[in-house]
């Protein structure tokens, strides 16, 4: 019986892991799609995402499963809670990744009005951390995890620089403001992915300590 | 063997006490019933010569559990018995042994007692009135006397099993003793029984071949080990489960750099699955095709350099991945690609102006004064592509490698001054001033002879292909007078360095520094200690006093059909070649070429030839 769990709880694990390759992937398409307007790939991220949900429902059917069947307790328990909470933020960025994919179909064909250089730091940035949140997970990283966290006031400062950046073009010339919007948009996707990556990152200290956000959780 | 050897031992036992026992039974039984039977016939026939009445006073006091005495009329009636009431007593007339004593004075029989194993010997004699006198004495038969002995057997047996198991423990350990104590890891080992030598040599013999084959196995272990952990190639071998088994030091290599996760330990990442050293959906999908028994391919990018991935399954569950670095022949096809493309581009421009102003002048739609100048401008174009087309044919010889097996000694400061002269209509109509200086080493401002370029003062000499050496002038004069300012300066400088900085790519970030001194960057390991061996560069210098390259652009110019200004390029008849194949040619020399660029100021190209000995 014992080693049937075990074997569910190593194939959760492998299951989080493809969900997070899943989500770098879907990311990583959508901004390359995004810099080479590339409609077709966006279209494939965007089909893609329901992949992601069903890898949630099924990884969400597990943990219930795994709790309800087996009982789960200590570091085993935190394992399948933190999978639980987590799978809730990977599927937030899947939808964000298929959110740029969509956006970058209406930008398609439109001249771009600004030279990019601070979204693709952001873009970098935000998915570097969502990288490094799968990693911490996956190598049971606390320090890396922690390293995530902090990085997030780097794309929140990117957010602001993106920001003023479009407002000044706007400002220049109004007919720049539609593409603005929508590179605007974009921009609040790429820090909402970092902040799901940070969100990802404590889950996973909790997953190693029990602690979350500093309070001893279980 | 403790129990096989008491086993043994008991039943050899239990069979020899039975055996004995039998035999002494035997042989007892028939001495004493020989012994009783003559005492029977003594005590009897002492009665055959008297009467009955006698007789009888005699038996009177016998004892009958000793002897049973028993008186037969001639009749047959009894008439006395010891033991029984003789009324009550049947016609003994017809027993044998009366019978025979009626009939001969004497007989004798012997009846068994069914039950009891006991046996009974009568004899009779007829005493002379005609009574007969019968004996008789009953004991044990062989059975009666073998079944009475049994417990005492049984006893024996017990005690025979007692001592028999424990002197049969004694026994098998001190058989088996000499046999644990054989070292059977000493050389040669000695039987201690003989019959176990042919067991010991086939013990021996079996080491020898485990060893052959233990040494043949780790052999080639050690040679497949070697081929994975040197070959360039990265390979992991996968289980059925999707766990890598073994993963040889490139494939870690191209991972831990590349790779999403960063395995730096190859120890760490055997026993995990693929997906968590990996972490990618692609090469995971195609994994999985493996195990399922088909094989896959993807093209991965890891740290920016280009990997075929080949995933094929092992017969027998699990599946192998190759990560094969096919950098240069994507980047190569990439070049190739974008060539071609920029050759039909390149090629159709002054085409289509061909075309427009043929078409023009075909429909007539041209006035005759207007005719003879699109006809220039017809004849302009064509000049363009005949250009373009020599200079592609260059750099596609040059890509494949041709020339450089024409190496000659080549005098560069005539080769020089040649392609200055060729040049000199396009230098008088821009007023441009062209000068060659030659030096040595330590001659650093010597112009020894200036542009006029008539004498032969000082030959700087060089093993060289002599029409690539006066293509490279020739392109790197044209572009410096090309794209220079009106009244400008062209200096041509070829000398001896004695120190040359080894500029590790032509169009790679470019040395900045070599406009005359030394230069800033010295790679000692890239260029033998030049104060030891001076002059072995050739250092040639072609500095304008032009246009000047923007920076962004100073890294690009040596690529194919790279050009910092498209229109005032093509307006000057550039094809955007020329740099392309000076570098060719440099390259093919074995040497460098640099640049160094201020906008507005000027370019200064420099190139290092290797000097021949």
């Amino acid at each position: 019986m014992r080693s049937r769990y075990d074997e569910q709880l190593s194939k959760l694990n492998e299951d989080l892991i493809e969900m997070g390759a899943m989500i770098e992937d879907a990311i990583n398409k959508a901004l390359k799609a995004l810099e080479e307007q590339d409609v077709d790939a966006a279209k494939q991220v965007m089909e893609n995402d329901s992949v992601i949900d069903e890898q949630e429902r099924e990884i969400e059917s597990q943990c219930l499963k795994l709790i309800l069947i087996e009982q789960p307790v200590a570091s085993d328990l935190r394992q399948v809670s933190a999978a639980l909470k987590m799978i809730t933020d990977m599927e937030r960025v899947g939808d964000h990744a298929a959110d740029i994919s969509e956006l970058c179909v209406y930008l398609k064909g439109s001249e771009p009005i600004t030279n990019w250089t601070h979204m693709r730091d952001m873009a970098a940035t935000a998915t570097g951390m969502l990288t490094g949140a799968i990693d911490a997970y996956v190598k049971r990283d606390q320090t890396l995890a922690e390293s995530v966290i902090t990085r997030d006031d780097v794309v929140d400062d990117l957010f602001d620089e993106v920001k003023r950046d479009l407002l000044r073009l706007i400002r220049e010339d109004a007919s720049n403001g539609e593409q603005a919007i929508d590179l605007l948009q974009i921009a609040k996707y790429l820090e909402r992915i970092g902040d799901h990556a940070v969100n990802i990152a404590e889950w996973v200290i909790f997953s190693i300590t029990g602690m979350h956000k500093d309070t001893q959780v279980l | 063997m403790n129990r096989r050897i008491l086993a043994g031992m008991m039943m050899l036992t239990v069979i020899a006490l039975i055996l004995i026992s039998a035999a002494i039974c035997f042989v007892f039984y028939n001495y004493f019933s020989g012994v009783m039977r003559n005492e029977l016939r003594d005590w009897a026939d002492v009665f055959r010569r008297v009467d009955v009445a006698t007789v009888l006073s005699e038996v009177e006091g016998v004892d009958p559990n000793n002897t049973r005495v028993t008186l037969i009329g001639s009749d047959g009636v009894v008439r006395y018995d010891n033991a029984v009431d003789a009324n009550a007593m049947e016609n003994h007339a017809d027993r044998e042994e009366i019978a025979e004593a009626f009939k001969s004075g004497a007989g004798e029989s012997r009846r068994l007692s069914g039950t009891l194993g006991e046996e009974t010997y009568y004899y009779a004699v007829r005493l002379a009135d005609g009574t007969v006198l019968r004996a008789s004495k009953t004991r044990n038969s062989v059975w009666g006397m073998f079944s009475e002995s049994l417990p005492a057997v049984a006893l024996v047996v017990l005690v025979v099993f007692i001592v028999g198991y424990f002197m049969a423990r004694n026994l098998t350990r001190r058989i088996v003793a000499p046999i644990n104590n054989v070292d059977l890891k000493e050389e040669t080992v000695t039987p201690p029984y003989d019959e176990l030598a042919p067991f010991i040599r086939t013990i021996e013999h079996q080491r020898e071949q485990i060893a052959t084959q233990f040494e043949d196995l780790k052999k080639r272990s050690d040679t497949i080990n070697a081929i994975m952990d040197n070959m360039k190639e990265g390979i992991i071998f996968v289980d059925e489960r999707g766990v890598i088994a073994s993963i040889n030091s490139s494939a870690g290599a191209i991972l831990s750099t590349g790779g999403s996760v960063g395995y730096g330990a190859l120890r760490e990442a055997e026993g995990k699955s693929v997906l968590e050293v990996v972490r990618d959906i692609d090469l995971m999908a195609s994994v999985r095709e493996a195990l399922a028994g088909n094989r896959g391919e993807v093209m991965k990018e890891y740290d920016g350099r280009t990997y075929r991935v080949f995933i094929s399954p092992v017969t027998g569950g699990g599946a192998i991945i190759l990560l094969l670095d096919v950098t240069e022949k994507a980047m190569a096809e990439k070049l190739r690609r974008e060539f071609s493309a920029n050759v039909s581009h390149e090629l159709k421009t002054p085409l289509t102006s061909i075309y427009g102003y043929a078409e023009m002048l075909y429909n007539g739609m041209i006035g005759k004064n207007d005719e003879h100048k699109l006809l220039g401008k017809i004849k302009d174009e064509a000049q363009r592509m005949n250009t373009l087309v020599q200079d592609i044919i260059t750099v596609s010889k040059l890509d494949e490698g041709e020339g450089g097996d024409a190496f000659e000694d080549v005098d560069l400061r005539a080769v020089a001054t040649e392609a200055v002269e060729a040049l000199s209509l396009n230098t008088r109509e821009n007023r441009i001033a062209v000068s060659v200086s030659v030096g040595d080493i330590d001659d650093a401002s010597g112009d020894l002879d200036s542009s006029d370029g008539s004498g032969a003062a000082t030959a700087i000499r060089t093993r060289a292909d002599r029409s690539m050496m006066y293509e490279m002038f020739y392109n790197l004069i044209d572009n410096a007078v090309k794209y220079n300012k009106p009244g400008g300066e062209v200096k041509i400088d070829i000398r001896k360095a004695d120190i040359a900085d080894r500029v590790e790519s032509t169009h790679a970030p470019v040395m900045r520094a070599l406009s005359g001194g030394l230069p800033e960057r010295f790679d000692p390991a890239g260029v033998p200690d030049a104060s030891a061996q001076p002059g072995s560069w050739i250092k040639i210098t072609v500095a304008d006093t032009g246009i000047g390259i923007p920076k962004e652009s100073q890294d690009r110019v040596f690529e194919r059909f790279y050009r910092v200004d498209k229109s005032r390029s093509k307006k000057k008849g550039g094809t955007g070649l020329g740099l392309a194949i000076v570098k060719h040619i440099v390259l093919l020399h074995e040497g460098r070429v640099s640049l160094e660029s201020r906008e507005n100021e000027g370019t200064t190209i420099t190139v290092f030839l290797p000097e021949p000995d």
